[in-house]
C-alpha cells in the first residue's frame, strides 16, 4: 500500500479506535446531540416565525428591529454569539437557567437559528398568493385564522427543502455547546470525538462522529424530500 | 322576516381611489334581492372593483354600502361576520392548494361556523353533490380540471349559506368547453332565488339569466336596467359601441 | 536579573548562539531531514500564554522562543504554524510538522504515536477559586464543579487527586474564567503560570497549592530518529548554557520557579540569578 494511503487510514480510519469511540458516541453523545438539536430547532422555529412576520409588517417600527436582529445574528460569528449569550447572561448576573449549560446553549443556538429561519419563513410566507388569503377572508376567516390555517401551512411547505438544510446546520451547530463548558456526561457527539482525538492523538474518533452525523442528516433529508413529494403529488392525480 | 322593499345590496355615492387614480365615480345602485344582477363593461371599467367593495375586500373612500339594509361601511361593522353572509367566487378559483376538496369546503364551516367535523362534512358532501362533484372529495385541487375547481369554489361559498353571491369573472379563466358547465351551475343557482352580483363577459348568460344588467365604463355606471332594454335598445353610444365589439 | 529582561538582551544572547552554531556548524545538522527542507516547521498554539501564544501578530512565549533557540542550534530557520490541540500530535506523526512548540504532556497513548524528546518542562497546576467560595486545596475539590481546558492531561490528574470532582471542560482559559467569575463553576484547574496570572489580574480570585502534573516534551515523528537525536542534543546544550533559565525568568512571574526535577534531569543547569 502506498505510504500516503496508509497514513490516511491510520489517522482517520483506525478501526480499533473508531470501534471504541462509537460506544460512548452513541450512548452519551447521540442523546445529547439530539436533545440540543431539538431544543434549539424549536426555539429557532418559534423565533423565526415571530421575526418573519415582523419582517413583513407594514410598520417600520416593527420591521426595523426584526431586520436588525436578523442582520446582526446572521452576520456575527456563531462562536461570539454563543459566548455573548451563554456566558454573557450569567456574567451579567442573569443566571436564568442556573448552571444548566444546555439551556443556555439551546437559547443561544436557537436565537441564531431563528435569524436564519426568519428569512426562510419570510420567503415562504410571502410566496403564498394573495388570492389564497382573499378566498379565506371572504369565507369570514379572521386575519389570524387565515394565517394559521392557510398562509402558514402553505408557506412552510414551500420552504421545506431550505428548512431541512437549516436543521442540518442546527445539528452540526450543536457541537458549539463545548464553548460553554461540558461535564463528561454532558458531552455531545463532537465533543466526545474531539476529546478522544486529543487523548489518542488520532483523528479517527472525529471520523466516527462524522459517520453518526451522516446517519442523522442523510435519512432526515430523504424523509423530508419524500414527504415533500407526497404532498406535491396530489392523491388521484392524473396531471 | 326581511322587509320586501329592502334591496339585497345598495351602493350610495361610492368613490374608490387607488392612490391618486379614481376607479369608481359616484356609484349609486340597488341590487334587487333574489335576482341576478350582471355587471358588464370593458376591462378596466371598475366592475371587479365594485364587486370587491361589496364584501369590503376593497374599502371605498367615500359613500355607503348596505347589505340587506345594514350599512357595512360603518366603522363598527364586524367584517368577518359580514363576509360569512356574502359568498364570493373568483376568476382563478383560489382553492386552498394544501387542502383536499372536502377540506376546502369544510374549513370555514369548522373554523368560522364552529361546526363539528362530521356535520361539516355531511353539509360539504351535499354541496359537492349539488355542483356535480360526487366522489372527488379526497382529491387535491391540483388534480382537478379548471371547471371542476370552479365547481368546488362555488360549493365552498354556498356551504356557508350566504345571502348574497358574488361572481368575479368566474368563467374567464376556463377552457371554452368548460364554460358552459359553470354557467349551468350559476343558472341553477340564480333560479333558486338567491341575490347574485355577477361580473361577466358572457352576454348570452346576462341576457337570459339577469334581472338587471349594469353597464360600466371608466369607473362610472353608464346604463342599467332590464337586459332586454340594454341589449336591444342601448341609449348611450358607449354601450352601443361596446355591444358591437363583444356580440 | 530584572523580571522584564529586555528583548534586546535575549536577542543578543540568541544571535551569539546563532553565530556559535554557524561557526561550529556540525555537518550532521546541515543535511538533517525535515518536513520542509532547510527549515524546522513547528506547530504552536495561539492561546496558551505565556507558554505558546501570539502577540502583535508573531508567535511568542517561552517554549516558542526555546524552539527558536533550538532552530539556531540546528542551523535551520524556524517556521511556526498555528494549530489546534487535537490535531497537533497526529500532524507531527504524519510529518506535517517537525515538532510542536507547546508543553505537550507525555502520555502512554501519545508515546504510541510519536517519540518525545527529553523533558522541556514539568507541568504544574493550581486550582483557582473565588475568595468568597474558596477551595484552598486541590484535594478539597471533591463534590465541586471545576473548569478545565478540554482534552488537557490535567483532567485525569484532577480526577485522581479529587475523585468526586465534576470536571467541566471548556475550550480555552478565557471561557473557563468567565464561568468561574459568573459562578457557573466553583473552581478552575490550570497550569501554574496561567493560574498565577489570573490571580494577579482578578482580585476576587485565589489559588491553591501547586501540584505536579507530568513531563512536557517535544513530539517527533517515529520515522525521524535523526531529528529526535539532534533535538535532544540541542536541548541538552541550551539547558546547560543558561538559555532555558533565561527564557523561563523572562516569561514567568518570580513566584513560578523552575521545577527541581528539571535541575535533576539536566545537571549543571544554572539557577536564575536572585534579586
Amino acid at each position: 500500500m502506498p505510504i500516503g494511503l496508509q497514513r490516511i487510514l491510520d489517522t482517520f480510519f483506525d478501526p480499533q479506535i473508531m470501534g471504541q469511540a462509537f460506544g460512548t458516541l452513541i450512548v452519551t453523545g447521540l442523546p445529547n446531540t439530539l436533545l440540543l438539536s431539538i431544543l434549539a430547532s424549536l426555539i429557532g422555529m418559534v423565533v423565526g416565525l415571530f421575526v418573519a412576520t415582523g419582517l413583513m409588517a407594514p410598520r417600520r417600527l416593527i420591521r426595523f428591529p426584526c431586520r436588525t436582529y436578523v442582520d446582526i445574528l446572521r452576520g456575527l460569528p456563531h462562536v461570539l454569539t454563543i459566548y455573548l449569550i451563554g456566558q454573557g447572561l450569567p456574567l451579567a448576573g442573569l443566571s436564568i437557567f442556573g448552571r444548566d449549560t444546555y439551556a443556555y446553549a439551546a437559547l443561544a443556538i436557537g436565537l441564531i437559528e431563528g435569524a436564519y429561519m426568519a428569512e426562510i419563513f419570510r420567503a415562504g410566507l410571502q410566496s403564498v398568493e394573495r388570492g389564497q388569503v382573499e378566498a379565506a377572508r371572504t369565507l369570514g376567516m379572521s386575519g389570524a385564522k387565515t394565517f394559521v390555517y392557510i398562509v402558514l401551512p402553505q408557506g412552510i411547505r414551500r420552504v421545506l427543502p431550505p428548512l431541512t438544510g437549516q436543521f442540518i446546520l442546527v445539528i452540526k451547530g450543536t457541537s458549539l455547546v463545548f464553548l460553554l463548558g461540558l461535564t463528561t456526561s454532558q458531552r455531545e457527539i463532537f465533543s466526545i470525538a474531539q476529546d478522544w482525538a486529543i487523548n489518542s492523538a488520532n483523528l479517527s474518533p472525529l471520523t466516527a462522529a462524522g459517520i453518526l452525523y451522516l446517519a442523522l442528516t442523510v435519512p432526515m433529508t430523504y424523509a423530508v424530500n419524500a414527504w415533500d413529494r407526497s404532498m406535491r403529488a396530489a392523491p388521484g392525480s392524473q396531471r | 322576516m326581511r322587509e320586501p322593499h329592502v334591496p339585497g345590496v345598495r351602493f350610495e355615492a361610492v368613490d374608490k381611489f387607488f392612490g391618486a387614480h379614481q376607479v369608481l365615480h359616484d356609484i349609486t345602485l340597488d341590487i334587487p334581492r333574489g335576482l341576478t344582477t350582471c355587471i358588464i363593461g370593458p376591462s378596466g371599467s371598475g366592475k371587479s372593483t365594485l364587486l370587491r367593495c361589496t364584501n369590503l375586500l376593497e374599502r371605498p373612500q367615500r359613500g355607503k354600502i348596505f347589505v340587506e339594509g345594514t350599512e357595512i361601511t360603518a366603522p363598527s361593522t364586524d367584517l368577518d361576520a359580514l363576509r360569512t353572509r356574502i359568498g364570493m367566487v373568483f376568476q382563478h378559483f383560489n382553492l386552498f392548494s394544501h387542502l383536499s376538496v372536502l377540506d376546502n369546503v369544510t374549513l370555514a364551516l369548522r373554523k368560522v361556523r364552529r361546526m363539528k367535523r362530521p356535520e361539516a362534512e355531511a353539509l360539504a358532501l351535499e354541496q359537492l353533490d349539488a355542483v356535480g362533484l360526487k366522489g372527488f372529495e379526497r382529491r387535491r385541487p391540483s388534480a382537478l380540471s379548471g371547471g371542476q375547481q370552479q365547481r368546488v369554489a362555488i360549493a365552498r361559498a354556498l356551504a356557508m349559506k350566504p345571502e348574497v353571491m358574488l361572481f368575479d369573472e368566474a368563467t374567464s379563466a376556463l377552457d371554452p368547453e368548460l364554460v358552459k358547465g359553470i354557467l349551468g351551475v350559476m343558472r341553477d343557482l340564480a333560479a333558486s332565488g338567491i341575490t347574485m352580483l355577477v361580473v361577466t363577459h358572457e352576454m348570452r348568460f346576462a341576457r337570459e339569466v339577469a334581472g338587471q344588467v349594469v353597464f360600466m365604463d371608466q369607473g362610472r355606471i353608464v346604463e342599467h336596467g332590464p337586459p332586454d332594454r340594454l341589449f336591444d335598445a342601448p341609449e348611450s353610444p358607449r354601450l352601443t359601441h361596446f355591444l358591437d365589439q363583444v356580440l | 536579573m530584572p523580571i522584564v529582561s529586555t528583548r534586546r538582551t535575549t536577542l543578543a544572547a540568541l544571535s551569539c548562539l546563532a553565530l556559535a552554531a554557524l561557526s561550529g556548524s556540525p555537518a550532521a545538522a546541515a543535511d538533517l531531514k525535515t518536513v520542509v527542507s532547510g527549515q524546522l516547521t513547528v506547530a504552536y498554539r495561539t492561546d496558551d500564554k505565556p507558554v505558546s501564544f501570539i502577540e502583535n501578530g508573531k508567535p511568542t512565549g517561552y517554549i516558542v522562543e526555546f524552539a527558536q533557540a533550538i532552530g539556531k542550534e540546528l542551523g535551520k530557520e524556524v517556521e511556526f504554524v498555528s494549530t489546534n490541540f487535537e490535531s497537533m500530535v497526529p500532524a507531527v506523526k504524519n510529518e506535517q510538522y517537525d515538532t510542536a512548540a507547546f508543553g505537550v504532556l507525555v502520555t502512554p497513548e501519545r508515546e504510541a504515536m510519536v517519540d518525545f524528546t527529553t523533558p522541556v518542562g514539568y507541568g504544574e497546576a493550581r486550582l483557582v477559586s473565588r475568595k468568597e467560595a474558596p477551595i484552598d486545596k486541590v484535594q478539597a475539590a471533591g463534590g465541586k464543579t471545576v473548569a478545565v481546558t478540554r482534552g488537557s492531561a490535567l483532567i485525569p490528574l484532577l480526577n485522581k487527586i479529587a475523585p468526586d470532582v465534576t470536571v467541566r471542560e471548556f475550550p480555552n482559559v478565557a471561557a473557563s474564567l468567565n464561568a468561574l467569575l459568573a459562578g457557573q463553576v466553583d473552581g478552575l484547574f490550570t497550569g501554574l503560570a496561567t493560574a498565577d496570572r489570573l490571580v494577579q489580574q482578578q482580585a476576587e480570585l485565589m489559588a491553591s497549592q501547586a501540584v505536579t502534573s507530568g513531563i512536557a516534551a517535544f513530539p517527533v515523528a517515529k520515522t525521524n530518529p535523526e531529528l529526535l537525536k539532534a533535538l535532544d542534543d540541542a536541548i541538552d546544550k541550551l539547558m546547560k548554557d543558561g538559555t532555558y533559565t533565561r527564557l523561563w525568568t523572562k516569561w514567568n512571574p518570580p513566584s513560578v520557579e523552575i521545577p527541581e526535577d528539571m535541575y535533576a534531569e539536566y545537571p549543571g543547569m544554572p539557577h536564575p540569578e536572585q534579586k
